[in-house]
């Protein structure tokens, strides 16, 4: 979806227009089928995990493309996974 | 020597600023004041806000850490090419996300130890906070469009777009506080619920409260640099507050995207 935008006379030499619609399209549509999710006739248990699943891919698409970390080295993506691991520790041990 | 406003061209560098620490300092007295004694609270709040306003001012004059060589865009680059004021925003974040995992963890652990606990829109407005996700998401939109326009040199649509995205982060906080005074009428308080435990009330309003406190920061924060812009204090070359400023709205938003899972649809 990039699409390179040639400048002149700058320290940038190009400019890559990010797929900030088709993100943002995405985020839209997921929402909306979303909110669908707790109205289904499954076991609560699949429910939280589609649900999860869900918050996952939405933030996922945020951080990778509005926080541009897709396009940043990989060693900025540990700053954020880290914490997240250790957050999870957190939570399965307050809740077991 | 500092400049008037901010001109990116004649800013004065300097090498160290002393913000960051006394803000964190600020913030640590406070929470430090919560568990010990009530006076160091105002203590700290005293000392992170006269940083924060230090530290704007600093800012608005011009002053400013040297600029490290930028990543040009599209590249890969390493962390060592990184702006320091980067490494450090997402050290920041990186902090914030186990602020915010403790609180929905914390909550969560409640719940589970909780009978019973309210079905997905028995008490919450589901529909309403599903049109203030997508508000939250389009601010999103907004805010990394505006820095893709600096990035192109291009002023007037970063100011608007700027402008854009603290209008909808407004309206996502009023949206939020019109949420909570009716829920509020219905019985639903920090303290009590009408359906489900009490709980559910002080964990709802402990997560939402937070991350609407987040973005109240965030829209004051956006006050200030959508004022800069409009005078028109960025460049192609010298953006780094505004694409720090998206950072922090940009998560701000994921935190949101994982809230509105975990406290109204789960």
């Amino acid at each position: 979806m990039a699409t390179a935008e040639a400048t002149t006379g700058s320290e940038l030499p190009f400019i890559i227009k990010r797929p900030y619609i088709p993100v943002f399209i995405a985020l839209g549509i997921l929402t909306l089928i979303e909110i669908q999710i707790p109205g289904l006739d499954i076991s609560k248990a699949s429910q939280i995990f589609v649900l999860m699943m869900f918050a996952l891919g939405k933030g996922s698409l945020v951080v990778l493309y509005y926080m541009h970390v897709r396009y940043e080295p990989r060693l900025l993506g540990l700053v954020a996974i880290i914490p997240l691991l250790m957050a999870l520790v957190l939570v399965f041990t307050l809740v077991a | 020597m500092a400049t008037d406003n901010g001109n990116p061209e004649e800013a004065e560098e300097v090498h160290g600023s002393p913000w960051p620490f006394l803000v964190a300092l600020g913030a640590g007295v406070t929470f430090g004041g919560f568990a010990l004694m009530n006076f160091l609270i105002y203590v700290g709040l005293a000392v992170l806000f006269g940083a924060v306003i230090g530290w704007a001012y600093d800012d608005y004059r011009g002053r400013r850490i040297p600029r490290v060589p930028g990543v040009r865009e599209g590249e890969e680059a390493t962390l060592e090419e990184f702006p320091p004021r980067k490494v450090a925003m997402w050290i920041f974040l990186a902090s914030e996300i186990m602020f915010f995992s403790a609180i929905i963890g914390g909550s969560w652990a409640v719940r589970s130890a909780s009978g019973t606990w309210p079905a997905p829109g028995e008490v919450l407005n589901v529909p309403l906070t599903a049109i203030n996700t997508f508000i939250l998401i389009t601010s999103s939109l907004t805010m990394a469009e505006a820095l893709h326009a600096i990035r192109q040199g291009d002023h007037r649509a970063l100011a608007m777009r700027l402008l854009l995205t603290l209008a909808l982060g407004l309206t996502f906080l009023s949206i939020q506080a019109y949420e909570y005074v009716r829920l509020i009428e219905e019985g639903l308080t920090p303290w009590m619920s009408p359906v489900g435990p009490a709980a559910f009330g002080s964990t709802f309003f402990i997560q939402t409260g937070f991350h609407g406190g987040h973005v109240t920061g965030g829209v004051i924060a956006l006050l200030y640099v959508t004022r800069k812009a409009f005078k028109g204090g960025f460049s192609k070359e010298n953006h780094n507050t505004v694409e720090l400023m998206g950072l922090y709205w940009h998560f701000v938003d994921v935190v949101w995207i994982f809230l509105f899972t975990i406290v109204y649809l789960i």
